[in-house]
């Protein structure tokens, strides 16, 4: 098994198909995933001077999102596609590129895109076609990505956000551009300590819907908070798993500056390699400031057209590369698909069939009486949203579950990690449960008990309560003998609180509380401490 | 392999038209795996191959035939203007009824067809790029795209790419043989530059040359685009002389056959000698030439073809007519002996 590099191909024993080797460009940068460098860093005083970014400027923000769709196959092929798996292994004919092979489209990556363009409120071309895009690089098999270009499916839409109160709140709405079908490329591996590159074209082919925003985002949080809706809505829409980490949903944010009050944008400056809302949120401000600082300083001409790298551990954006006058993709329409024709029953299908979508929750739950911080909880995560629905179905107040889970559900489930598709705990219990103590069957108390053996171990309200004999004691005869008890065997105490020591209550409320096992109802139980308390004095 | 993928298109060639039609019929029909193919039914192409001696003496009564005016124009040589007109006398001998009608974008599909072919193929060459490679084996097959749209005009790529091996994925995808000329380079865009220059013959490097700038920002209004409006017209054209006739002829070539070479170094006369036929491949029809007769005086006693073209999925009507045609020609002359005793 030899290879020689440039010219031919190493061999894997297991595998048909080849990785090819080539060198790699430093020029080019490729999305790595960067769980390993997650390291906190301090805040640099570059990203310091954020807090004094003059007044008299503004920062223009438009945002290119990839969404890679969850469809079970290829957009025009047949392969799988499964996120790490071993290089090469999902390829055929059609996604390498070889010659003969057609493409054929994908129904499910119409569907996908209808749905999101209707989610985010486009107008739908009924009548749109695919394009190639062409550029020569190693990931792209064929010399041209099947994309398209002048008739997106869906354009003209927006996006409402709710920001959190942390981050100033308030409803922001964010136009969308457009939206369109494309393939995705391969991935080149560059060889950590080598000379060359190999080729994985697993991902070669997967379908994507490019997310164009209009240039309405400010700041860095409004353009987090954007990208982060956009990962909700195709999550709710179930289009994609919106997984930054593993790239499928990769954001391209595009920054300029410009003096308040001119209407000509500034040069602008597209940021990469951005891979979670919080360094996209951090990058941004970084590339303002820095901006700001050249404007400021009257080196404006500094800022030039380029695209830069966002360093997670320096947290600076360096330059990647400089644009070299505009790329000439020669689009033209590929005549190897037919046109994209949609009918009107069609969409009107798949608009019945949406889910209620993040904004929608989030007006729902509103009039719900929530406040916005309990809204964004419970809507920001669709399977919290889903419990919280389902339990409220079973009847329980929304206040009251929305407190459960935001309070001790939410602990649990950071203490033991888990999600809370991964708690034992059911909608219906958590219902029964929360219904129990409002119908006074258990206290509150106990309430938390069983809550956490629920989380843990599952099973029902009512057999734990049964089981371990849980109902709450609401019998004042039952109650009076118990305090009676007490009272006789505290003599000196009850003698201090007659003698005027009254906090002494609380003693008394206790020890009854003890006695009862913690099941005696509590207004019961120091309503009829006090009348025993006080009468023999 | 793609060329030009729009006008891409299986041509059946036979040496009769029964053993066209008995071709055409075996490879038509939706192929799953090429989106641009047809899934309209495909109607029994080998019930039209009646044997000779069972015509009627007008087998081709009330057929209303249209003799493309501007393929008979200047610029045709006489020979073929003459031996195509003999053509039509024959058809009017069958019953027919044959009348002059004018296309006037026809010129224009030369130009309009050169632009699209090139520019699709610049793009489908592309793959082309000395990245991918598997160890050597024999070329086992091309990979064609049955299209019932037009069964005329195969164009057969092979003679212009000068690559030593062809790839075939059909079959065995471990015996795959290699594809793209590899070189040793270190910049990335040196191994696109060497490979291609190195692996691809200087036709296809002119074409691929033509197409990219026929597509290049700027450009590609002038060019691609202005070309896709011809094309319309040209279609739009044809539906209209299609509508009054039931079948339009032509020659297929504006001369008979040239040598091998004669032309090599006039790459445009060359691209002229197709003038006939990318008109109908631009309309996506179907067409059937046949051989009518010889040019005697003419270069060296080489036929001349008739190109006969029928109505968007009309390839039976063709057929039919086709057959006739050629078994009442001249007493079947252009029938090879062995396939008209089939026929009887």
């Amino acid at each position: 098994m030899s290879y020689t590099i440039f010219r031919t191909f190493q061999f894997h024993p297991f595998l048909l198909y080849p990785t090819s080797i080539l060198k790699p460009r430093n020029r080019f940068f490729f999305s790595t995933t960067t769980k390993a460098t997650q390291t906190k860093v301090p805040t640099s005083t570059q990203s310091k001077k954020l807090d004094k970014i003059p007044k008299d400027y503004e920062a223009v923000i438009g945002i290119e999102t990839h969404v890679q769709l969850s469809t079970l196959t290829k957009a025009f092929c047949s392969c799988p596609y499964s996120y790490g798996s071993f290089p090469n292994s999902s390829i055929c004919p059609v996604c390498m590129g070889l010659p003969g092979a057609l493409p054929v489209l994908n129904s499910k990556v119409i569907e996908f895109a209808v749905k999101l363009g209707l989610a985010l409120k486009c107008n739908l071309a009924f009548n749109s076609k695919f394009d190639r895009k062409q550029y020569f690089y190693p990931d792209l098999p064929k010399g041209y990505q099947i994309s398209q270009f002048d008739v997106p499916i869906a354009a003209a839409g927006f996006l409402d956000v709710d920001i959190p109160l942390e981050f100033g709140g308030g409803h922001k709405r964010f136009g969308i551009t457009r939206v369109h079908m494309e393939e995705d490329a391969g991935k080149l591996m560059h060889a950590e300590n080598g000379n060359f590159s190999r080729v994985d074209l697993n991902r070669a082919g997967v379908p994507l819907l490019e997310i164009v925003s209009e240039p309405d985002m400010r700041n860095g949080i409004e353009a987090s908070e954007y990208a982060a809706e956009l990962q909700r809505l195709v999550r709710y829409l179930g289009v994609s798993n919106g997984n930054m980490q593993e790239g499928s949903l990769r954001c391209d944010v595009n920054v300029s500056v410009r003096p308040i009050g001119q209407s000509k944008f500034g040069t602008k400056v597209e940021v990469k390699n951005l891979n979670s809302f919080a360094s996209m949120s951090r990058a941004i401000d970084f590339e303002i400031s820095r901006q700001v600082l050249l404007h400021s300083q009257g080196q404006e001409d500094q800022i030039v057209q380029e695209t830069r790298l966002w360093e997670e551990g320096s947290q600076r954006t360096i330059t990647m590369r400089k644009k070299e006058g505009l790329a000439d993709y020669r689009y033209f329409p590929e005549p190897d698909l037919p046109s994209v024709i949609l009918s009107q029953e069609y969409v009107d299908a798949i608009q019945n069939c949406l889910p209620e979508l993040p904004e929608e929750k989030r007006r729902r739950y509103e009039k719900m009486g929530l406040g916005m911080q309990d809204v964004l909880f419970l809507a920001n995560d669709k399977n919290i949203a889903e419990f919280f629905d389902a339990t409220l179905a079973k009847g329980a107040d929304a206040k009251l579950v929305a407190n459960w889970i935001m309070s001790d559900i939410a602990a649990f489930m950071k203490n033991e990690k888990l999600t809370i598709n991964n708690i034992k705990l059911t909608p219906e219990e958590l219902s029964e449960l929360i219904g129990s103590i409002k119908g006074g069957i258990i206290s509150g108390k106990i309430g938390k008990e069983i809550l956490f053996e629920l989380l843990a171990k599952g099973g029902s309200v009512k057999e734990l309560i049964e089981k371990k004999d849980l109902v709450q004691i609401a019998d004042p005869v039952e109650i009076e003998k118990m305090v009676d008890k007490v009272i006789a065997e505290n003599p000196k105490q009850v003698e201090q609180y007659r003698g005027g020591k009254t906090k002494l209550q609380g003693f008394f409320a206790g020890q009854v509380m003890k006695v009862s096992k913690g099941k005696a109802n509590p207004g019961l139980l120091n309503k009829i401490l006090l009348v025993k308390l006080n009468s023999k004095s | 392999m793609a060329y030009a993928s729009s006008l891409d298109a299986i041509g059946c060639f036979g040496s009769s038209v029964a053993d066209t039609g008995i071709l055409l019929h075996a490879i038509a029909g939706h192929d799953r795996f090429d989106a641009t193919s047809s899934k309209q039914e495909v109607p029994n192409f080998l019930s039209h191959f009646d044997s000779a001696s069972s015509f009627e003496s007008k087998p081709l009564k009330g057929l209303r035939v249209g003799l493309i005016r501007e393929t008979i124009e200047d610029g045709v040589e006489a020979g073929v203007v003459s031996t195509i007109r003999a053509a039509a006398s024959h058809f009017e001998e069958l019953g027919c009824t044959v009348n002059e009608v004018s296309l006037p974008p026809f010129s224009l599909g030369l130009p309009a067809y050169y632009i699209l072919a090139l520019s699709e193929s610049s793009s489908n060459l592309s793959r082309y790029d000395g990245i991918r490679s598997v160890a050597d084996s024999p070329c086992i097959l091309l990979s064609l795209r049955p299209n019932i749209h037009t069964t005329q005009h195969c164009f057969i790529l092979c003679a212009l790419f000068s690559l030593t091996n062809h790839f075939a994925w059909l079959g065995s995808i471990s015996s795959i043989s290699r594809y793209g000329n590899q070189v040793y380079a270190e910049e990335l865009g040196s191994l696109y530059g060497d490979s291609r220059a190195k692996g691809l013959g200087s036709e296809v490097k002119m074409r691929i040359l033509m197409g990219t700038y026929a597509l290049s920002a700027g450009y590609y209004d002038a060019y691609y685009k202005r070309a896709q409006q011809v094309r319309t017209i040209i279609r739009n054209s044809f539906k209209e002389a299609l509508d009054q006739y039931d079948i339009l002829i032509s020659p297929a070539a504006p001369s008979a056959a040239y040598k091998i070479g004669e032309k090599k170094n006039d790459p445009l006369a060359m691209y002229a000698g197709d003038i006939m036929t990318v008109n109908v491949n631009l309309a996506g029809l179907p067409a059937l030439v046949l051989p009518c007769g010889f040019i005697e005086n003419g270069t060296a006693g080489l036929p001349v073809g008739l190109q006969m073209i029928g109505a968007a999925f009309h390839e039976g009507e063709l057929l039919r007519v086709g057959h006739i045609f050629e078994q009442t020609l001249e007493n079947g002359r252009f029938v090879p002996p062995i396939v008209a005793d089939s026929v009887e």
